[in-house]
């Protein structure tokens, strides 16, 4: 499955998104607090809407969603000014099939101003389906019932269940080396579904030793190309008190090489296991925030080919993955066409997407690379008169 | 084909971006749509197949490069383009001899303004220079020690200009240097007027 459409009406600095088509790999760009990362947590969004319900802390559910994001007065665009309604909408492609799924809600405007649904729809191939169509008859009667989703519901998601599944396995990473290296002292305080890695060990140990141990294995393939040195990588949990461990041959430190943990790995070399790892993990849709970084320059250049060769020798080649990023060689690989990136510009009107114009265009076609047509056009400009100013 | 009026500017770095917008702005019939600074030549020079094609696809394309230490333009022609290849009409790719500095050099009272030197310090035929930017930054050292550390690098440092270099002399550019004054003592100026000129009248 894979997300070919998103549109958003006042979510966060987008005021309105028609339709922005998305690629089996999608590269969002643009000036920093553009709205990139808030881009992603529109997908993210449907994810937690859609998590199974109940197993804190991971529960899911449209309430819990919100809370996650601090209330609706906080996802709610500022540009929004009459129009109170937040909506999200997704075409998904199924194989053959094609479904749409729309979520709208808004704050009650009485009494404890409940996020309540102001619509909530599903069709499939152009068809809507009866069963999701809301608010229907029963909301009417009872408008509680319009606190919840029937996405989160798996008595009343039951004609759209794939589509429910799909949204619930959605994956972020945003991997900081980090939390990982220090996770002793950090203890097990952890943000729900774990978008920096910190449980990236755990989700290691959690995975049957036979797959664990065949991931490991291409990934030790792909690390022993690109990090000097590096021989062999495995898992061990602690004998004393089984916290689950990464460890790492290098074969500089003596003649035999000596094993490391994690906690002594380079920041890019866990960057790019957790990188490789989660691509491995699963079909779902991956977002991937700025994977360029901690990374040395000529494997920031492949790392486009990097994803697309791990992909392409694993069970699911066709996976889905939307990345942000401001890295020009990232995006110098010329089998990345316009269509592949997302450009995002802000407006006095909220953040907007600008297409490749007409002379970017040219510059295509005389051979520049997507990166170095499409990204200088967000760069800061201002940046002379800090040095004027003194600052 | 219809020719742009769009200019694409691209220089080594923001001086010589600074200097190619003061070139393109003297005709009203042109406009800059882009302006890169590749941090020096290598890039430039990778990619000038590709500036070329741009300016055959009809938009007109201004390179500004040093030329620093090599013999002639010529030279650097060839080894850019391939032996006796020219550029496209609408590819002005334009050498300063020997360096961008040699054009600011070329107007010396904004300078000497500023370093609160006198005009008569400063080399009347900036082009003839070994290395202006090393003769730019001899009268700089001269300067207030404001301006001093501004454009000098830090003593031990392995670093050809200071931090601000740029921050400093791109606003003079901009301002008080005088393109007319500054071309009669640069001939590669004066040529590269003459080229943008051209290109202005073949759009209008
Ligand atoms: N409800 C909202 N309405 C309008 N703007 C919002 C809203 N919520 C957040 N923002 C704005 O979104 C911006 C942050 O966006 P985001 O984190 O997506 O940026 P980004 O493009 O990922 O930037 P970076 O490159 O720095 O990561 C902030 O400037 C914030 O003010
Ligand atoms: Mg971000």
């Amino acid at each position: 499955m894979k997300i070919v459409k998103l549109s958003l009406k006042n979510w966060r600095n987008f005021k309105q998104l028609e339709e922005v088509p998305l690629q089996e790999r999608s590269y969002v760009i643009g000036a920093n607090a553009v709205g990139k990362s808030n881009f992603l947590d529109a997908l993210r969004f449907l994810r937690d809407v859609a998590a199974p319900a109940g197993t804190k802390p991971e529960a899911g559910g449209l309430q819990e969603a919100i809370k996650r994001r601090e209330g609706l007065a906080k996802l709610r665009c500022l540009n929004a000014q009459k129009e109170t309604e937040v909506k999200i909408e997704v075409t998904v492609q199924d194989g053959g099939d094609v479904w749409c799924y729309t979520l709208g809600f808004k704050g009650e405007g009485k009494g404890n101003n409940r996020n309540v649904i102001t619509r909530e729809s599903v069709s499939k191939n152009g068809n809507r389906l009866l069963e999701c169509q809301r608010p229907d008859a029963a909301d009417g009667t009872d408008p509680d019932r319009l606190t919840t989703t029937y996405l989160e519901n798996p008595n009343a998601n039951k004609a759209f269940r794939p589509l429910a599944h799909y949204f619930a396995a959605i994956t972020y990473l945003h991997l900081v080396p980090q939390l990982l290296k220090h996770a002793d002292e950090l203890g097990g305080n952890r943000l729900q579904r774990d978008p920096f890695g910190q449980g990236f060990l755990l989700r290691i140990a959690e995975t049957s030793s036979r797959t664990r141990d065949a991931r490991l294995r291409r990934i030790q393939r792909a690390l022993d190309q690109v990090v000097p040195q590096f021989k062999q990588l495995s898992f061990e949990q602690d004998p004393t008190n089984g916290s689950p461990h990464l460890k790492a041959n290098f074969s500089h430190w003596r003649e035999s090489g000596a094993w490391q943990r994690e906690s002594q790995f380079s920041d890019g070399t866990l960057r790019l296991i957790g990188l490789l790892w989660s691509l491995m993990e699963g079909d779902s849709l991956l977002l991937l925030e700025e994977p360029e970084l901690s990374l040395n320059l000529e494997i920031v250049r492949r790392l486009p080919q990097l994803i697309h060769l791990v992909l392409k020798g694993g069970k699911y080649p066709d996976r889905q993955v939307i990345l942000t990023t401001h890295s020009e060689p990232l995006l110098s690989d010329l089998s990345l066409g316009t269509e592949s990136i997302i450009r995002l510009v802000s407006t006095g009107n909220g953040t907007v997407i600008a297409p490749a114009n007409e002379k970017e265009k040219i510059m295509l076609k005389s051979g520049f690379s997507v990166g170095q047509a499409l990204l200088p056009a967000v760069g800061p400009a201002g940046l002379e008169q800090l040095a004027l100013a003194g600052v | 084909m219809k020719l742009s009026n769009q200019v694409f500017l691209a220089a080594e770095d923001r001086l010589g971006l600074a200097l190619g917008s003061r070139l393109v702005g003297e005709q009203p019939a042109l406009q800059i749509w882009r302006k890169d600074d590749s941090g020096g030549c290598v890039k430039l020079k990778v990619d000038v197949g590709k500036y070329n094609q741009m300016a055959g696809i009809g938009y007109p394309v201004l390179l500004l490069t040093d030329l620093d230490r090599r013999p002639c333009c010529t030279d650097l022609l060839n080894s850019w383009l391939g032996e006796g290849r020219k550029p496209n009409l609408n590819f002005l790719l334009r050498i300063c001899v020997r360096e961008a500095e040699a054009w600011l050099l070329a107007h010396p009272a904004p300078l000497a303004r500023l370093f609160k030197l006198s005009v008569s310090r400063f080399p009347t035929q900036p082009e003839t220079l070994a290395d202006p930017k090393a003769e730019l930054l001899k009268l700089a050292a001269k300067a207030p020690a404001k301006i001093r550390k501004a454009l000098l690098p830090a003593a031990g440092s392995s670093a050809t200009i200071g931090r601000e270099y740029n921050d400093v002399l791109c606003p003079l550019v901009r301002g008080e240097w005088d393109i007319e004054e500054a071309s009669r003592r640069a001939p590669s100026l004066q040529r590269a007027r003459s080229r943008i000129r051209e290109l202005a009248l073949r759009v209008s």
